[in-house]
Parts: C-alpha cells; sequence; structure tokens
C-alpha cells in the first residue's frame, strides 16, 4: 500500500524539522528566562539582604539616640540643681546679713551714733546691691540654661507701662526729673510673658533715671502693624559712639560716672536684650553724648492666631 | 575556625579618621580580640593586607581618595573570594551601599555606633 | 493679748533674726528649726500664725506644711512661707496649696512684718516698732 508519496513525505519531515526549530528555540528561551530569573531571584535577594541591613543599623542608632537623649536629660537636671542650689546657698546668708544691719540701724539692739548709723548704712547699701547681683546672675544663669520660662498671655502693653511709669514717679519727682508718657492709642495688645516684660520697662526707666541730671524721661509705646514697639528716651549723659557696641554687654562701665546715684550690677541691660530675644523682639540704643538717650525695643503682637502656633 | 573569645585572629581596621579608629581599637580589644593592626588610607591598607595577611578587615565607607567598595573589590580581586572576611562600617546607613557592598564581595555591613555594638556582633559571628 | 508666732527655719542665724524682729514688734515667738520639733510645738503652742522654711532640707519643711493642712486642728493656721527662689511660679504654688503668703529670703523687714499684719488680720497702717529708720 502507497500510503504516502515521497513528496508527502519530504514535506511531512520538513515540518517536523521545523517543529523541532520551534521547540529548540522555544528550549533555549526558556533557558535564557531562567537564567534571568535566576539574576533576578539573587538580585532581590542582595536587596533584601541590603535592607535588613540597613534596618538593623536603624535600630542600633535609634537605641545610641535613646541613650544620648537620657544622658542630655540627666545634665540638664543637673545644671538646673546646680542653679537651684546656688540660689539657695547665696541667699540664704545674704539674708542674716541684710537682716542684722538692719536691725542694728533700726536700734532694736540699742541706740546707735551717728557716725554708727553711717557706716552702717554703706555696708546695707552694699550688701543690697550684692544681693541684687546674686538675683541677675541668677537670672542669666536661668537664662543660659533655658530654664528661664516665659508664661506668655495676652498682654496689654499700654497699661503695663503705665503701671510701671507709676512706681517710678515719686522717684523721678525726688530727683527732679519728669516722667512723660506717651502713649500712641488706647491699648497696645502683645503676646509676652508680664513679669519679663515689666522687668524690661524698670531696668530701662530705672537706667534713665540714674544717667539723667535734668530734663525728662519718656515711656513711649506705639501699637505697630507688625509689632508693639516701646521707647525709653530720656535728656541724660548719653553714650558715645565708642562706648554704644558694649552697651548690652555684661558689667561695662562706661562714661561719665561722675555722681551717678546708684550702682547698678552691671547686668541689667544684658538680661533685657535676652528678654527681649526670648520673646522674638528686638532691641537697640540711640544716643548723643550729653544730649540723651533712647531705648527702643519691640515686642510680638497678640493675634488669635499666637496660641495655636505654639 | 571561630576562635573563643578571637584569640589568635588578627584583625586589619582600614578607617581615616583617628577617633573612629580609636574607639573601634578599644572595643575591639575588650572584647579579647588583641591582635590589631590599622591603616589610614587605602594604599597603607592594602600594603599592610599583603604583609600581615589579617583574617578580618575592617573597612570605612570613606577613606582619603578613595572609598571602602574599591579597597573591597580590589582585595577580593587579590585574594580569596572567602578569605581574609571583610566588614564595611559606614557614619551613614544607606540601602543602596548596602547592596554595593554586598556586591563588591563584603561579607558584612554596619554601622558605626559610639558603642560599636554592631560591629562587635558582625565580628562575632565571622571570625 | 499680744499673737504668737511659731517661725521654722533649719539656720539658727535666721531663726534667731526673725524672732528679735517680730519681738520687737510686741509678738510672742516660738522657734523650731526641724520639722518634728516644729510639729510638736504647733500642738504644744497652738501659735496664731508659722512662719516657714519650706526648703529645708532637714527636717522637710514642705512635709510640715503638708502635715498641717491634713489635720483639722491645724490646717486653719495661716502659714507664711519663707523661699530662696522668688518666681510668679512661687506665688501660684503658694495659693494653690493654701499657704497665707511667701516671703523670700533675702526679705525686706518692712515687708515681712506688713505680710505677718495681713495674715494675723490686723490693721496694716502700724508702723515698725522703735520708729526707727530702715535701712
Amino acid at each position: 500500500m502507497e500510503d504516502k508519496t515521497k513528496e508527502e513525505l519530504i514535506e511531512e519531515m520538513r515540518v517536523l524539522k521545523t517543529r523541532i526549530a520551534d521547540i529548540q528555540d522555544l528550549e533555549c528561551k526558556y533557558k535564557s528566562a531562567e537564567i534571568e530569573l535566576k539574576k533576578a531571584k539573587e538580585e532581590l535577594e542582595v536587596e533584601t539582604w541590603g535592607l535588613a541591613k540597613t534596618n538593623e543599623a536603624i535600630k542600633f542608632i535609634y537605641k545610641e539616640l535613646d541613650k544620648k537623649n537620657k544622658e542630655l536629660q540627666t545634665l540638664d537636671k543637673l545644671k538646673t540643681n546646680f542653679i537651684s542650689t546656688a540660689s539657695h546657698e547665696l541667699r540664704t546668708p545674704l539674708t542674716t546679713i541684710i537682716e542684722s544691719i538692719s536691725q542694728v540701724l533700726d536700734e532694736i539692739h540699742g541706740k546707735i551714733t551717728a557716725e554708727q548709723r553711717e557706716f552702717l548704712s554703706i555696708c546695707l547699701e552694699d550688701v543690697d546691691r550684692l544681693s541684687r547681683l546674686v538675683n541677675d546672675l541668677l537670672d542669666i544663669s536661668k537664662i543660659e540654661a533655658g530654664r528661664f520660662k516665659l508664661t506668655k498671655q495676652q498682654v496689654d502693653i499700654v497699661s503695663l507701662a503705665k503701671m510701671v511709669s507709676v512706681l517710678f514717679h515719686p522717684k523721678a519727682k525726688s530727683i527732679g526729673l519728669e516722667l512723660r508718657e506717651n502713649f500712641c492709642s488706647q491699648t497696645a495688645m502683645a503676646y509676652v510673658d508680664k513679669d519679663s516684660v515689666i522687668r524690661v520697662f524698670t531696668n530701662l526707666i530705672s537706667n534713665a533715671l540714674k544717667f539723667t541730671d535734668k530734663g525728662y524721661i519718656e515711656i513711649l509705646v506705639m501699637d505697630k502693624p507688625t509689632c508693639v514697639e516701646c521707647c525709653i528716651s530720656d535728656t541724660g549723659r548719653g553714650i558715645s559712639e565708642e562706648d554704644m557696641p558694649r552697651v548690652f554687654g555684661e558689667f561695662e562701665e562706661f562714661g561719665n560716672r561722675e555722681g551717678v546715684r546708684e550702682k547698678g550690677t552691671g547686668l541689667g541691660l544684658s538680661i533685657c536684650k535676652r528678654i527681649i530675644e526670648l520673646h522674638q523682639g528686638e532691641i537697640w540704643a540711640e544716643s548723643t553724648l550729653n544730649k540723651g538717650t533712647k531705648f527702643i525695643f519691640t515686642l510680638p503682637k497678640y493675634t488669635e492666631n499666637k496660641i495655636q502656633e505654639e | 575556625m571561630k576562635g573563643v573569645s578571637g584569640m589568635g585572629k588578627k584583625i586589619l581596621i582600614i578607617d581615616d579618621n583617628e577617633v573612629d579608629l580609636l574607639i573601634v581599637k578599644r572595643y575591639l580589644s575588650r572584647a579579647g580580640y588583641n591582635e590589631i593592626i590599622s591603616a589610614g588610607n587605602a594604599d597603607e591598607g592594602i600594603k599592610k593586607v599583603e604583609q600581615e595577611r589579617p583574617d578580618l578587615i575592617i573597612l570605612d565607607t570613606l577613606l582619603l581618595s578613595s572609598n571602602g567598595f574599591e579597597v573591597c573589590q580590589l582585595i577580593r580581586e587579590k585574594y580569596n573570594k572567602t578569605n581574609p572576611k571583610i566588614i564595611i562600617i559606614t557614619g551613614s546607613i544607606d540601602a543602596v551601599d548596602a547592596v554595593k557592598a554586598r556586591k563588591t564581595g563584603a561579607d558584612d555591613y554596619c554601622a558605626k555606633t559610639s558603642d560599636c555594638v554592631p560591629l562587635l556582633e558582625a565580628v562575632k559571628k565571622l571570625i | 493679748m499680744p499673737k504668737k508666732i511659731l517661725v521654722v527655719d533649719d539656720d539658727f542665724n535666721i531663726l534667731k533674726l526673725i524672732a528679735i524682729r517680730l519681738k520687737a514688734n510686741n509678738y510672742d515667738v516660738v522657734t523650731a528649726s526641724d520639722g518634728l520639733y516644729a510639729i510638736k510645738k504647733v500642738y504644744e503652742d497652738k501659735p496664731d500664725l508659722i512662719i516657714l522654711d519650706i526648703e529645708m532640707p532637714v527636717g522637710g519643711g514642705m512635709g510640715v506644711f503638708k502635715n498641717l493642712k491634713m489635720n483639722t486642728e491645724t490646717m486653719l493656721i495661716p502659714v507664711i512661707f519663707i523661699t530662696a527662689y522668688p518666681s510668679e511660679e512661687m506665688q501660684s504654688k503658694v495659693l494653690e496649696m493654701g499657704a497665707e503668703d511667701f516671703i523670700t529670703k533675702p526679705f525686706n523687714a518692712d515687708e515681712l512684718m506688713a505680710k505677718v499684719r495681713k495674715a494675723l488680720g490686723e490693721n496694716i497702717e502700724k508702723k515698725d516698732a522703735n520708729g526707727g529708720q530702715s535701712g
């Protein structure tokens, strides 16, 4: 039986050969895909290893950060304790000294002569000064250590300035100086720590009174669009150009100090500057020798947003 | 063979930062690894590998005029693929660098910490 | 009849000086230099006012204060704190805890006497004893 012709067989062989070639081709493709897959798998393994290592390292770094944080907290506590202890240790003997002398001057321990009074008064004056110095130093160290807590609230600077001004009226009168108030508006709302700002006003007015022999001292409060600007100006001795850069420095003394009524601690302006800076404000001085001086500072305004910001 | 507390194992540290070098040396010797040599740059490091034949090399990623990966690659090319053991350490952990470390033939990659804990763990595992 | 004041402070000098100042202003004074003794004195002498150093390391000023405030017999006696830390925090702390007032070291004698008189509900216009000049 002649099933298939020669041509048919050749045709079938050709087809088979083509099929084989196809299969071989597929096999090749399959093999290279397998190799690709293996490579990709290896890559993935390495990447996974890399991520695992990174993760491990991050965990270690977190632990380190935690440790450092605890160390910082301990150091911080030590600083606070130091300031507290120093505070206590300095103020206790000062108390004894001041009260002892006061009692003798008050003649609780018997009458004293005028001469004794004179010298005891000198003593008391300087111990008082020492006491103020201790207060200022402790304040500065608190500010430096970041321990000076500000309790910010809405404060009307105009009424605050009025209140401080009233306190100084008797003193100004007694030395023959006029204390002027210049408030550009009824109110000036700022977002500040009340006691610190009172401190700034008190320091500046007190300084002005000290260094002014005649004329007046003016307290100005301006409610500006971006801030509350205050200015304490006087018709006093003034500050020379060469002394200007040192104005806010610690323990700086300059200019003609002859006849200055009361010795300061040398820290008042430095503390003012720090307080204003803690409020993100600015403070500076303008002066002409023998004409007068102006100390100007800015305070942040109170807005509804302020509290949300902090 | 993993020795008991690193007895007899020689470690070479290549790092251009003197302080880091000191810290690593200190913690390694406290952990019982007494044979420690160091090099401050890539060239010196490679010379010391040749001279001293350490069991483990600790490489910093950053080296003057070179980096840890290059050195690692060089060492792998010159010497064995598995010995000496190499650990690459870095001050700034990076996942891409981790992969690079592995690819250039390092055995491990870890962070520099002030107590060297991750490094010591890696060292213990390798030698 | 003169009012009685108990002064508690671990520093003997301060104790003595405050006592002298108070006596010069015609008050009866009892003193104590530690917490335990102070509490004993409160029950024994029943003072009209207590001046208490709250930073007393020995004998715990704060402990004494809390003890007094927790007891019905003693809780109504007004207490003035003596403190080395003048601050707004102290002011609110004082009010919060039920103390009458506080005086800071170093203190001004006039201020001390004014606060004592106020705590005892007396006329604040009185001048200092012996009418001497204050320092």
